[in-house]
């Protein structure tokens, strides 16, 4: 019976990642958990503008290549 | 607390651009997403572009695109936003409205990585399914796709651009790659990535302009005999400042949203068929280290005119309103721009007036009137075919047209007293007379009188005022229909008084009964506003003449009262000449005048001062109203450096292709910092220097005559970041500027700096240059200053500072590390300290006895 539990909770869990990004679990180490909130935090910089804008001046770079850098980390 | 915010500028800069046909026919419009804005722009018959329509969206624009179903006429426009929904938007002609035609939800709002909304893909004759027909992988730095156009158009496909290259990409097609031509001095460990696309496509032929990240257009073209390509041509076309999407409009022009500072509008002067650097799937050649890299030199625009220019104040770096021009209002001074478009703008509310005709002097009067009647003439009104004189005394004279044109005397009316004011409504549409006859008094009344040849100049209604009319005119506004909330708006008539005590009046009129009702006022100036009706846009507008100049006039579907920003003037007409369609002539003094008004509806008319690197912040010198700014960039020379790389290149293409007119301009000119000069840096960038390289200079500026009376450059790549005068306890030297920098500052992996400097200037020559005492080094960057009791108060990381001025450097008395992050604004009032931080509230920090700095609370 524990088994074939088990069993069903992974999957239930993996399909809930599968369709929410993000989804962690008790067990969640670390660099997982950082790399969730950095490629959350990499999206939000490429949907809202401004901020994108904000990096580009910073760093003196087209808005363009911000985006890309963005995405390659993402 | 609530705060109540009144949106005086909307947002400038344009987040993505669309093109189309969006009203139908042969109109072709942009339409334009300022961050939370939708805006309809058009190119008018001179090529300035005008805004139709702006409408807030309450949400965060992410993407655009235009559609065109088979058969139709226009072009509908599909939005992607954060609220988790695509829409669907027709433009409204009539209404002058973005109808929503269809919405469809799915998803969540916000810009989350699990909900689309940032990419748009259009295919109008696609069906309800989408399945999935081809994948194939691409380059690991692919960033931007462009469509190729198929069906009978060409061969389809998909262009896929990379980090260096564009490939041409089709199902079952072997692959064309192409290098993308680099700039000769660009170091070699920088890519070139493809940031903008532009298809231009005609019955027979089509071609793509992509530019790169440092402002490069490139055309590309693909060879192909129907489906097959043989060749992909990627050929350099014109460099212009990096925009953030370009749209190539069916009438021969090119509307390029820069990322950072004014936008403009080009015209094709050529489609770039001449010889030029090119690089082909051809000639691609592999070595071993990679691909062989095409080199090219940036030119002078020769394939693209620029005719207008759309001010762009993104970003803003710094503001303050100050009045340091003594004029009525306040100005607004805002650093905005990056790089060599940076720029110092001073704006002022108001409408921007271009003069036209020089300035002619004239003696004696306007007019003279000459008409029977025994007594004066003291005013008089009159439209198309009806006149009314007022002569001393108080009498009133009606003169009507009729068929033959001769002017016939009607009627007669004794009034109360002389008459200070008189206007006629204009003749309504279909009609022969106008009903209504306006008289201001100096009983401080305003009176209808009805011009009905049956009534005889009765009284309709009467209106007392707060000070006697000095001048009346009457405004019609149109019937229309729609309009921004939905409602129909009968023709109204306005009755416009200006009074002697400065105000102008407004009422409406009843076209029916004649009765005055919801009036308005509003004070305007120190003098007696006089009103005239003059044309703007092609509909009836008004001036007043006060102590400033003001018009009023109807922009979409609001009545707008703006200030013009031009010196007062005493009496103005509507003017209208071959040069000229929409002037106005007007008397200022004794010289007369002729000038139009450019672009209605903005708030501010911008001054603009060109900076030479990114601007951070400035302070105001107090007594002598001059500016300090700080400006610094990160990757790039400094000013010598630049000098002697333009002259190696100019001595190396002088003999070259780009022919002799180039090294003339060298011999002659030397330094020619015109927008005109083929490679200004403002066109295209500074070169790029590796990443720790800082280049940063301290300006002092008169704003009043708009030029730099000192430059210092720093040196040793040290950057300034933070700026503030102070006036130390020891008067010796009077106010000094405190500047504070980094050294060697650097963003990744982690910011580290080699060191940080606090530079001490003091003023010379009245405040026009700078003289630096002692630099004092600190351990950290200074990014904030502040005077505070005699001594400088500096926010260095985590740790706040308090500083006496010595003969070498200066002196530490008293710090504070208990600040959680990074202090970002240090502001004083009295003996409390006001300290921002980067991540946290604000704190709020005093001094004690033994001048120890203690956190209170936040």
């Amino acid at each position: 019976m524990q088994a074939s539990d088990r069993f069903n909770i992974n999957s239930q869990l993996e399909h809930l990642q599968a369709k929410y990004v993000g989804t962690g679990h008790a067990d969640l180490n670390r660099f997982e958990w950082a790399v969730n909130i950095q490629r959350d935090s990499y999206a939000s910089y490429v949907g809202h503008y401004p901020i994108l804008a904000y990096f580009a001046i910073a760093e003196n770079e087209s808005i363009g290549r911000e985006r890309y850098n963005f995405m390659q980390g993402l | 607390m609530y705060l109540y915010s009144l949106t005086l500028q909307r947002a400038t800069g344009i987040v993505c651009a669309i093109n189309g046909s969006f009203s139908g026919g042969k109109s072709q419009e942009i339409v334009v997403a300022r961050g939370k804005l939708l805006e309809l722009l058009r190119p008018d018959d001179n090529g300035k572009i005008q805004t139709l329509l702006s409408v807030e969206t309450f949400g965060a624009i992410r993407s655009l695109a235009q559609f065109r179903l088979t058969g139709s006429q226009k072009d509908y426009i599909v939005v992607g936003s954060d609220s988790g929904r695509i829409v669907i938007l027709e433009y409204n002609k009539e209404k002058n409205v973005f109808d929503k035609i269809h919405q469809e939800t799915f998803g969540k709002s916000g810009c989350r990585r699990i909900v689309p909304g940032q990419y748009l893909g259009i295919d109008p004759k696609g069906l309800n399914h989408v399945s999935r027909k081809w994948t194939e992988a691409v380059d690991n730095g692919a960033n931007m796709l462009v469509t190729v156009p198929g069906g009978g158009d060409g061969p389809s496909g998909v262009l896929v651009c990379a980090e260096n290259f564009v490939i041409y990409k089709n199902q079952g097609h072997p692959d064309l790659r192409a290098v993308i031509p680099r700039r000769a001095d660009l170091p070699a460990e920088r890519g070139v990535l493809i940031v903008s696309a532009a298809t231009h496509k005609q019955k027979a032929m089509f071609f793509f302009l992509l530019q790169t990240e440092y402002g490069d257009i490139f055309k590309v073209t693909l060879d192909h005999d129907n489906d097959h390509v043989t060749e992909l041509k990627i050929k350099y076309f014109d460099t212009i400042p990096v925009t953030s999407s370009m749209c190539v409009l069916k009438s021969g022009h090119l509307f390029a949203a820069s990322e950072f500072g004014n936008h403009a509008f080009y015209q094709f002067q050529g489609i770039g068929d001449d010889a030029d650097v090119e690089s082909s799937s051809a000639s691609l050649m592999e070595t071993e280290e990679g691909f062989q890299p095409v080199f090219f030199q940036p030119r002078r625009l020769k394939n693209l005119l620029r005719i207008d220019q759309v001010e762009s104040l993104c970003p803003i770096m710094d503001m303050k309103v100050v009045n340091l021009f003594e004029e009525e209002t306040p100005q607004i001074f805002t650093l905005c721009g990056r790089g060599p478009r940076s720029s110092l703008r001073i704006l002022r509310p108001g409408l921007a007036i271009s003069e036209m005709a020089v300035h002619i002097r004239e003696d004696g009067r306007i007019n003279e009137w000459r008409a029977p009647g025994k007594r004066t003439i003291a005013k008089v009104g009159s439209n198309r075919l009806q006149v009314v004189i007022a002569l001393s005394g108080g009498e009133l004279v009606y003169f009507e047209v009729d068929i033959t044109g001769q002017l016939i005397e009607v009627d007669k009316h004794e009034m109360n007293g002389d008459v200070a004011c008189l206007d006629i409504a204009p003749v309504p549409e279909g009609r022969q007379r106008s009903r209504f006859l306006a008289v201001g008094s100096y009983d401080n009344t305003i009176r209808i009188l009805t011009l009905d040849p049956d009534e005889g100049m009765q009284d309709l209604s009467v209106q007392s005022v707060s000070s006697a009319p000095e001048s009346l005119l009457f405004l019609e506004v149109q019937a229309s229909v729609g309009g921004e909330d939905g409602a129909d708006h009968p023709a109204s008539l306005f009755l416009n008084a200006g009074l002697q005590n400065g105000v102008l009046f407004r009422t409406v009129v009843d076209m029916v009964t004649g009765q005055l009702s919801d009036s308005r006022s509003r004070f305007l100036g120190l003098r007696a506003p006089k009103l005239f009706s003059i044309i703007v846009r092609g509909k009836r507008a008004m001036l007043c003449l006060s102590s400033r100049p003001w018009l009023g006039y109807i922009h979409q579907g609001h009545f707008l009262l703006t200030p013009l920003s031009y010196e007062t003037l005493e009496y103005a007409a509507s003017f209208a000449s071959d040069q000229c369609a929409e002037g106005v002539v007007a008397v200022a003094g004794d010289a007369l005048r002729v000038f139009t008004i450019e672009r209605l509806g903005e708030t501010f008319n911008e001054t603009v001062i060109p900076l030479r690197y990114t601007p951070r912040k400035f302070v105001l010198q107090p007594k002598r109203k001059l500016l300090v700014i700080i400006e610094s960039d990160q990757k790039a020379f400094s000013a010598e450096e630049r000098e002697a790389a333009k002259k190696e290149c100019f001595e190396a293409s002088g003999t070259g292709e780009n022919g002799n007119g180039n090294a003339e301009k060298m011999e002659n000119g030397g330094d020619d910092e015109d927008k005109d000069d083929p490679l200004s840096d403002e066109n295209y960038g500074y070169p790029n220097a590796e990443s720790e390289r800082w280049v940063s200079c301290i300006r002092v500026l008169d704003p009043k005559t708009a030029s730099t009376t000192c430059l210092l450059e720093l040196q040793e790549n040290e950057a300034a970041f933070s700026i503030c005068t102070v006036n130390f306890h020891d008067k010796e030297y009077g106010t000094l500027l405190a500047v504070g920098t980094a050294k060697g500052l650097q963003f990744w992996p982690k910011k580290s700096s080699t060191a940080g400097f606090i530079h001490i200037y003091r003023f010379l020559e009245d405040g026009r240059s700078l003289e630096l005492l002692h630099k004092t080094q600190v351990e950290g960057v200074p990014t904030a200053l502040c005077q505070f009791q005699g001594r400088l108060l500096a926010g260095i990381g985590p740790v706040l500072r308090l500083y006496d001025l010595g003969k070498r450097r200066l002196l530490r008395k008293c710090e504070n590390k208990l600040f959680p992050n990074t202090i970002v604004s240090i502001h004083t009032y009295r003996d409390r300290i006001y300290v921002g931080d980067i991540q946290e509230w604000i704190l709020e920090t005093w001094t004690d006895d033994e001048c120890k700095l203690i956190i209170d609370r936040f």
